[in-house]
């Protein structure tokens, strides 16, 4: 993806310094390397860091999320959440509307990383992904007419099961119910392919439902979707709709 | 004897070598982990006593590691390497060990401190089981005395392993 720069790079030594705490960084010694890191990067450097930690390490090394989701309660800087959500957020829309999305499976990892990091950062800690900054049923629907629901239900199933440990996102909330019930209407439609019917359940069942348990929205049977090498699809459901009704 | 060596591959796998002194390894060793982003790694040495000695080291510079090595009891490496999976640390000094080569997807870097005496230990070192393709990036550290195995070495793999550059790019080693 395309590089987001409007910080300031901190001299090769501070850096390196900083590759090599975060090499090395384990729960076990977390107090002393946050603190060797606060040193360094503050408060300079941090639009930089937050730039580091979402491109090179969220978004590359899934494993280690908790671990970083601790360093930054440990960091406990307000200045440097805000940036990371913010720079998170922009990746994913830089990966939300790339082109090579569809083509490569590496780029569809990185956003589904990235799905489940921004749900650490927002939904789990009770905070919302606000509708300006990404609205995500305008998001879904947008994939269903263009052909990208491989890309995106994954990242958004990720990004959900930030909800399973919130108070506050669970079905009856109004934004997780417009989503589902959305869902819920993409699962019923007839010729959907198996791994974005998948996704799917996956999220309703974060949530301890079933697609069927909630009322299907009607705002996808009035839109239209891309026809042509539709990756989304199966090939006869396709084809039947060509040949003309019922 | 069964040949296991067949069902290793070095495909997605970046080689390089750096020529170093014996008493520069460390150093170039502390290079490598302020340059590179790692997620895990595994840096071999070729005997038990090596492996403890550089453990020893590393911890002291702050390194976050774990070692393994073949005089140890079995429940005890057991509990290292599952630790390790696990990623309650982020890198591993170990021996030759492992019967067949290391599967363990969050190891990016694999780093030969220790150069192996043959082509077989190289693989099992540094090689990957076909059916998962990720990638990975091994770094050799060559003394003089090692640069006949390094040749060795590339001819019975057919590999091509090259002098590290000042860069290595990412996306040869992460997604």
């Amino acid at each position: 993806a395309e590089k987001y720069r409007d910080f300031k790079e901190p001299p090769e030594a501070v850096a390196d310094k900083i590759h090599f705490i975060m090499n090395n960084i384990t729960k076990d010694n977390m107090e002393p390397r946050s603190s060797e890191i606060r040193d360094r990067v503050l408060p300079d450097y941090l639009p930089w860091f937050a730039n580091y930690m979402v491109v090179k390490r969220a978004a590359q090394e899934a494993n280690f999320h908790t671990l970083y989701m601790s360093l930054l309660d440990q960091l406990g800087d307000r200045e440097l959440y805000r940036l990371m959500v913010r720079t998170t957020m922009y990746y994913v829309k830089v990966l939300l509307y790339s082109e090579r999305i569809l083509k490569e499976s590496n780029d569809r990892a990185l956003l589904k990383n990235l799905g489940t990091w921004l749900g650490l950062l927002t939904y789990a800690r009770n905070k919302p992904v606000l509708s300006r900054d990404l609205e995500l049923k305008q998001v879904i629907c947008e994939a269903y007419q263009r052909g990208r629901l491989i890309a995106v239900l994954p990242f958004v199933q990720k990004l959900l099961e930030g909800c399973r440990h919130s108070r506050v996102f669970k079905p009856s909330n109004p934004m997780v119910a417009g989503i589902l019930s959305l869902l819920a209407e993409l699962h019923a439609m007839k010729g959907l392919k198996m791994n974005n019917a998948f996704s799917i359940e996956l999220i309703f069942k974060a949530f301890g439902l079933s697609p069927h348990d909630v009322k299907p929205s009607d705002s996808l049977k009035t839109q239209t979707r891309e026809r042509i090498t539709n990756p989304d699809w199966q090939l006869e459901s396709i084809q039947n709709e060509f040949q003309g009704g019922p | 004897i069964i040949n296991l060596m067949e069902e290793l591959t070095l495909k997605g796998v970046t080689q390089f070598y750096a020529f170093v002194e014996e008493k520069q390894k460390v150093h170039c060793l502390n290079t490598l982990f302020s340059k590179l982003r790692i997620n895990q790694s595994i840096i071999f040495c070729n005997s038990v006593n090596r492996v403890e000695l550089l453990a020893k080291k590393i911890t002291e510079l702050g390194y976050s590691c774990y070692y393994i090595h073949a005089k140890m009891l079995q429940s005890h490496r057991n509990r290292v390497f599952h630790d390790f999976r696990n990623g309650h640390c982020r890198n591993l000094v170990s021996s030759d060990l492992f019967t067949r080569g290391i599967d363990i997807q969050s190891v990016n870097v694999v780093i030969n401190f220790d150069f192996p005496k043959n082509a077989e230990t190289y693989l099992h070192r540094v090689g990957r089981s076909g059916r998962f393709g990720h990638l990975g990036l091994a770094v050799n550290l060559i003394t003089y005395d090692d640069r006949i195995n390094l040749f060795k070495i590339e001819q019975e793999l057919g590999t091509e392993i090259k002098p590290i550059p000042a860069q290595i790019e990412e996306k040869l080693y992460c997604i």
